[in-house]
């Protein structure tokens, strides 16, 4: 999926709806995953990073796939679609740009923390 | 009745959103593993009635999703297999289906998610009740 011709109904970082259902579940259910996001996406991040620097293809396509379903989690579309657009290129053996995107990427999870934080 | 569970998931927020909603369903989550192969280790130890089991695991000791789902119902074919997937392809739910799964749900999860799978589980535990 390219991420820049992704419908999104708006910029947002996070989708409300999302967030509001996993609020409502209780249990602390939104807060844990707000946690687990701050503690694992660094990590995945690095991970990636580290993987487009090998061009080691199997570890960015399984990387970017990780960081597609964690922000699958919170409605991050932004987010959801660069990871998804890393993975592609990983899938398909050309990772032109993928650096690129990744710069994007880290970006966009940043903002995703942010906005996360503000509605643990 | 109480059910008991087995959740294989590589993605932590994954376990525990399902997690979660199993205990609210009144099931008991004994094990959870992040790959196929120690899913299918756990699952020989403990026997669980429920297991979920995500299809977009990466093959880990020669084990993928669809082989250890194989072994599992070869060798418990009366467990209720909940199969998780981040893509609706129909083929893969197909197959999946055809060779005993009990559901088959689409992540990311939302509030209406679990409800098919409520209904589901209710058909293969007629004892149980919540």
């Amino acid at each position: 999926m390219d991420a820049d011709s992704h419908d999104m109904a708006s910029n947002a970082p996070i989708d409300q709806n999302t967030i509001q259902d996993l609020r409502n579940e209780g249990e602390n259910l939104l807060s844990d995953l707000v946690d687990m996001f701050i503690a694992e996406v660094p990590g995945q991040l690095a991970t990636l990073e580290a993987a487009l620097a090998k061009g080691d293809a199997g570890a960015i396509r399984l990387t970017a796939h990780t960081l597609k379903g964690t922000a699958g989690n919170f409605g991050a579309l932004r987010m959801r679609a660069l990871a998804s657009a890393i993975e592609e290129k990983s899938r398909n053996g050309s990772l032109d740009g993928a650096s690129a995107t990744f710069v994007e990427l880290r970006a966009e999870c940043a903002r995703v923390r942010d906005a996360l934080k503000a509605v643990r | 009745m109480t059910v008991r569970a087995l959740i294989i998931d590589d993605s932590p927020f994954a376990r525990k959103i399902i997690r979660h909603h199993l205990t609210k369903l009144g099931f008991h989550v004994e094990g959870e593993a992040e790959t196929a192969a120690q899913g299918l280790r756990l699952f020989r130890d403990l026997k669980p009635k429920l297991v979920t089991l995500d299809v977009m695991m990466p093959e880990r000791e020669g084990i993928d999703s669809l082989a250890a789902f194989r072994t599992m119902k070869k060798e418990a074919p009366e467990t209720a297999i909940v199969v998780v997937s981040a893509v609706p392809f129909e083929k893969t739910r197909d197959t999946f289906l055809n060779e005993g799964a009990t559901a088959y749900v689409i992540k990311p999860f939302n509030q209406f998610s679990f409800e098919p799978v409520r209904q589901k589980l209710h058909r293969a535990f007629p004892a149980w009740t919540v």
